[in-house]
């Protein structure tokens, strides 16, 4: 039994990058579910049960400061672990969204080894 | 433009195009640079917050599949790559501005990043000027930063 990702960023070609990073870290999946911003994941969310969320900062309609706070305010949802894979660098900002309960965070642009670091702090030990 | 979000850009444009895209990049010398009737794809990006700005990069269209297939790791002739060599562009725009404003800036600062858009191509003769010309893959690539205060 593998683990199933949401991955929200507005770029196809991040997307496509992270999804190619899961699969060169072996990583043990079953499922990788997209979403352009931070409205489209909640509806994601509301439909299907996912292990992790991997989320973008800077995205139309709804960014990923705004995801986690809805998600952290939300019972249903406050328990999925939330990583942030973003250009930021504002260490301010990232101190903000650990206390908001991110639970991990990656800076753009980022090797597959990096993004396996990532999941393995968050997720533990693989399935 | 600011002098520390110009040298930053210089620095952080060449790593960002390695690093993120797999090309080989150095900078250009200015007889290598395309003339006025060069038609580029743009993307610009602005940000605010304690000091406000705008960058903007012009690419050579064919460079466009050669990114998104690099970071993609797919053919160049893929389809896919054509269609996603667009956005390809912003995401390294949008990784260049990023990484820029915390090099010359610090970590400290909190800075709102617009969402990257395709840029004006009226803009691109002025850009040219005064903009920061590198060679990818022996292919021209320009990066202007302005408005910074």
């Amino acid at each position: 039994m593998g683990y199933t990702v949401l991955v929200v960023d507005d770029s196809e070609t991040i997307r496509g990058v992270l999804a190619k990073a899961f699969g060169m870290a072996k990583l043990p999946m079953d499922g990788i579910i997209q979403a352009r911003d931070g409205l489209e994941a909640i509806e994601v969310l509301r439909e299907t049960w996912v292990d992790i969320v991997l989320t973008d900062i800077n995205m139309p309609r709804m960014g990923g400061e705004e995801l986690v706070l809805a998600m952290k305010a939300d019972p249903a949802f406050a328990d999925i672990p939330v990583a942030v894979v973003s250009t930021e660098g504002s260490q301010t900002r990232v101190d903000g969204l650990r206390r908001a309960g991110i639970a991990g965070y990656l800076r753009k642009p980022c090797r597959p080894e990096e993004i396996r670091e990532l999941l393995h702090q968050v997720l533990g030990d693989w399935k | 433009m600011n002098e520390e979000m110009k040298q930053a850009m210089e620095i952080v444009s060449i790593r960002i195009l390695e690093d993120a895209a797999f090309l080989f990049v150095e900078p250009s010398e200015v007889a290598a640079r395309p003339g006025p009737d060069w038609k580029a794809a743009g993307a610009e990006l602005r940000w605010t917050g304690p000091r406000e700005g705008t960058m903007r990069v012009w690419a050579e269209p064919s460079l466009l599949p050669v990114l998104s297939a690099n970071m993609l790791g797919i053919e160049e002739d893929d389809p896919a790559a054509a269609s996603a060599g667009p956005d390809a562009l912003r995401e390294i725009l949008n990784m260049v501005v990023g990484n820029c404003l915390t090099e010359a800036w610090g970590p400290g600062p909190v800075f709102h990043l617009s969402v990257p858009a395709d840029a004006d191509p009226g803009l691109l003769a002025g850009d040219a000027e005064e903009g920061f010309w590198v060679l990818a893959e022996e292919r021209p690539v320009l990066f202007r930063c302005g408005g910074t205060s």
